[in-house]
């Protein structure tokens, strides 16, 4: 852990704060725009960007452990099972 | 006794490798929380998919400044958390106590915008049940996922408020040490909390705004 | 002064120092952190469940006497059943070897001194004795009929029960369950001793490891329909509902995603049990031991894909009726290959049928016999004949109560010797086993028969010609209930009565037979150093020739 004034804290950790301010204007005003089917995914897509960005610097998987890291791709990873063999009923009935 | 000695518990033989083990057991337990709200998403996919009409016009009755106010201030409270975080590895005993004392209050910054929120959608006679507003089909089951989810997120987000409260309570009063993991520890959690509001705008707020 | 002598038994020895004699108040049981006094707090309550759910089924076979009742309302019948699924699954079984064997022995076995986060263990246990009073309270205020499903929209419109005490209960439990989960998780990855590579693990500590995935990914999909069976049923917020557009069968699909990765929660640490047990009693290492590890985690992962065959004639469509069924039959397999393992095992083995291993060799064959089933149950058609008949009811038995039970009966006979430092008196123990099996199959058998040829589940009242076939099942149950009573009288009397163990009266291997009968609080003098590979049982008559 390298020593760290406030002042370099605040400048990295701000950054990522204001690339996730920026997406959720994004986003937003995205939304309000024609953009017929493709709205639902470039919302969820962009969603999804902020996730990662906090899981990844905020949450500090960026310079986790393997182990860290693999039990954070596990519940993702789960949800696939769900989300896959379920809609297969669903979308074949 | 050291900071060092006085954060080591049973059974660990060192800091770094205790550490690594609240982490790590955090993480396993995010991933149980992951599950239990993909429950909840996957029944939303399928309804949206059923009734994409009733969710257009469900949806459209969801307040898009408060959802985007609260997910900014909630976006905030992560950042003031990973300040904390980082701080607090650097023995940085008062900027940790105040951005965890930031983290807590935009918390309940959160929740007060969310109560006008509900005010609100009452008001508007949103609740599902006899006195619904919408007639279209599956616009009562948007509501009801609203409901559901914004609640089980609010309670998420309390028990939050409530630990990181309890925590700076104990680093202001108690001298606890900094070097510990417990602010790793709340700080994952509370970003999870963060993402699974980052999930629920899109779900929740931005269906069919652009028509 | 003339030496008097007294005529008095010689005075008992003070108890050596262990996890048992480190305070005596209520408050140091209470307020443990200690993994393997927690363990014994699961145990006592894990067993009162147990007789509640067995009191509850008594009455119910009693009951199926006559094909027209004999004492009950439909209403009670349903309750009663309801009741007897409920705590049986998520009372007992659930946490019946994970919370403690896997609480006791894990650290043990891996050479540690406790697990990962030990007030997080405590907090998992107050979190069991609260879902323990929210069960019992829906007990008391009349119960829940729904059948331990929940299945909607019985339960969410319909029911007149207690449904939203019963969810709650079953709601907190499953937070027992997660935390167990990541506590043993955390403990088996970070905690192992100097030597004690993954490879070296014995089984028994792989199978908790599988387990817990299971529980801490499965659990919150339950715990989130349980929420939204409450949500509709007291917030009248219409998610299953059909008159609002919902789907039933939604609920099936959430409500089975975590009920059929939770029987293999059930299986999987019977499973690891069943290994060492064998491998002791056999003299044997275990068979194929990667091959098994493989297998274990093959279950764990492939059994979050198969929920769907519980769903076969809800309505899911064709097509998902064949991908499910399909990988019902894939996930067989490896459940398949650890009997073949065992059976291995066994060959050229040098056995000893002392009570552990009795009841460790009964639930191989009758896991195998639940295990069969369950492919008849696997292939559409079979299932179409047989769906919410006696002979589901049979088929699941075999397994848990053939299986589970049996492996949590070789469990405790075979470490007592190491939680009391007592022996009990094996030829009891063997009776009971002997008993418990015969009482089973007397119980069960008939099941088979009974529902292939159309006699159906959860039925108050039913056709005359099944009354033979219930008659035999009563008759067993009432066998099986004085079996299972039995080892309450001579474990009881081994506290007192029964012969100090020492550390290591079966000979086995494994790190938790190296220390103290019972084991100190730290479990080891020394954290230990580990050198060999598990089950090294074979080089024992090496070792007899003096090398």
């Amino acid at each position: 852990m390298s020593e760290k004034t406030a002042w370099q804290i605040w400048k990295k950790l701000g950054a990522i704060w204001l690339a996730l301010l920026i997406l959720l204007a994004i986003t937003v005003g995205s939304a309000y725009l024609p953009l017929g089917a493709a709205n639902g995914p470039i919302n969820l897509g962009i969603a999804a960007i902020k996730a990662a960005l906090v899981a990844l610097f905020f949450m500090n998987l960026a310079t986790s452990t393997v182990l860290v890291r693999l039990a954070s791709v596990a519940g993702v990873f789960w949800l696939v099972f769900m989300f896959a063999l379920t809609a297969g009923d669903y979308l074949t009935r | 006794m050291s900071e060092a000695s006085r954060a080591l518990h049973e059974p660990w033989p060192s800091l770094p490798r205790q550490k690594e083990a609240v982490s790590f057991g955090v993480w396993v337990f995010l991933a149980s929380e992951l599950l239990f709200f993909g429950g909840l998403f996957f029944a939303y996919t399928l309804y949206r998919n059923i009734y994409p009409h009733g969710f257009v016009i469900a949806a459209r009755e969801t307040e898009v400044f408060f959802g985007t106010f609260n997910t900014a201030v909630l976006l905030t409270s992560s950042l003031t958390m990973a300040v904390a975080v980082r701080a607090a590895e650097n023995e940085m005993r008062r900027l940790t106590f105040w951005c965890l004392v930031a983290t807590a209050a935009l918390g309940i910054v959160f929740l007060i915008a969310k109560g006008f929120e509900y005010r609100d959608d009452i008001v508007n006679r949103l609740v599902p049940g006899p006195d619904f507003k919408l007639h279209e089909q599956g616009a009562q089951i948007f509501w009801a996922f609203y409901w559901i989810a914004t609640g089980i997120h609010a309670i998420h987000l309390t028990v939050g408020i409530v630990i990181v409260g309890i925590v700076a309570a104990m680093l202001h009063w108690r001298d606890v040490p900094l070097v510990g993991p417990k602010y790793e520890g709340v700080a994952l959690y509370w970003h999870l909390v963060d993402i699974i509001w980052i999930i629920l705008l899109p779900l929740l707020y931005l269906v069919g705004r652009a028509t | 002064m003339t030496d008097i002598t007294l005529d008095r038994l010689p005075q008992a020895e003070p108890a050596p120092a262990s996890y048992l004699t480190e305070g005596h108040t209520l408050a140091s049981w209470l307020l443990t952190k200690d993994h393997k006094r927690i363990a014994i707090l699961y145990a006592l309550a894990i067993t009162f469940f147990f007789f509640i759910g067995g009191l509850a089924i008594s009455v119910v076979r009693i009951e199926l006497l006559s094909p027209h009742g004999l004492m009950l309302t439909d209403e009670e019948y349903n309750r009663l059943f309801t009741l007897h699924g409920i705590v049986m699954v998520w009372f007992f079984l659930v946490p019946s070897i994970p919370a403690t064997f896997g609480n006791f022995l894990l650290p043990m076995m891996i050479g540690a001194k406790d697990v990962a986060f030990p007030r997080i263990n405590l907090m998992s246990w107050y979190i069991f004795m609260i879902a323990g009073f929210l069960v019992l309270y829906t007990v008391i205020a009349g119960g829940v009929d729904t059948g331990w499903t929940f299945y909607t929209p019985l339960s969410t419109l319909y029911a007149n029960g207690n449904v939203i005490a019963a969810a709650a209960a079953v709601f907190v439990a499953g937070f027992s369950s997660i935390a167990s989960g990541v506590n043993l998780i955390a403990t088996t990855h970070l905690l192992r001793a100097p030597g004690m590579t993954w490879t070296r693990l014995p089984l028994f500590v792989w199978s908790i490891y599988a387990t817990s995935l299971v529980m801490v990914l499965a659990t919150p999909v339950l715990a989130m329909s349980l929420l939204l069976i409450v949500a509709e049923r007291w917030l009248g917020l219409p998610i299953f509902n059909p008159t609002e557009g919902g789907d039933p069968v939604l609920f099936q699909h959430l409500f089975w995603f975590y009920s059929h990765p939770a029987v293999y929660i059930m299986i999987l640490p019977a499973m690891g049990v069943a290994s060492e047990v064998i491998a002791c009693f056999a003299r044997r290492r275990v068979f194929g031991y990667v091959a098994m590890i493989f297998a274990m985690m093959a279950i764990a992962m492939v059994g979050f894909m198969v929920w769907g065959h519980h769903l076969f004639v809800a309505g899911q469509s064709p097509y998902a009726n064949l991908v499910f069924s399909f990988l019902s039959f894939i996930v067989a397999v490896p459940s398949a290959i650890k009997v073949f393992n065992w059976t291995a095992t066994l060959y050229r083995g040098s056995i000893t049928l002392k009570a552990p291993m009795l009841y460790a060799l009964g639930f191989v064959g009758l896991f195998t016999i639940g295990g069969l089933t369950g492919l008849f149950l696997a292939s559409v058609p079979v299932d179409i004949q047989v769906h919410d008949t006696y002979f589901v009811i049979a088929h699941f038995h075999f397994i848990m109560v053939g299986g589970t039970v049996s492996a949590f009966f070789a469990a405790v006979h075979f470490w007592w010797p190491k939680i009391t430092g007592r022996m009990y008196p094996d030829s009891w123990a063997r009776f009971g086993a002997m008993t418990t099996f015969l009482g089973f199959v007397v119980t069960f058998m008939p099941q088979f028969i009974m529902g292939y040829e159309g006699m159906p589940r959860r039925y108050h009242i039913y056709p005359e010609q099944f009354q033979p076939y219930h008659v035999i099942s009563t008759a067993g149950a009432m066998i099986l209930a004085v079996a299972y009573l039995l080892p309450l009288f001579y474990l009881g009397w081994s506290l007192k009565y029964g012969k100090p163990a020492g550390d290591n009266p079966w000979q086995a291997t494994g790190l938790e037979w190296k220390t103290t009968s019972p084991p100190p609080k730290e479990n080891f003098a020394q954290t230990p150093i580990v050198t060999e590979d598990a089950y090294q049982y074979e080089y024992e008559i090496y070792k007899d020739d003096g090398s």
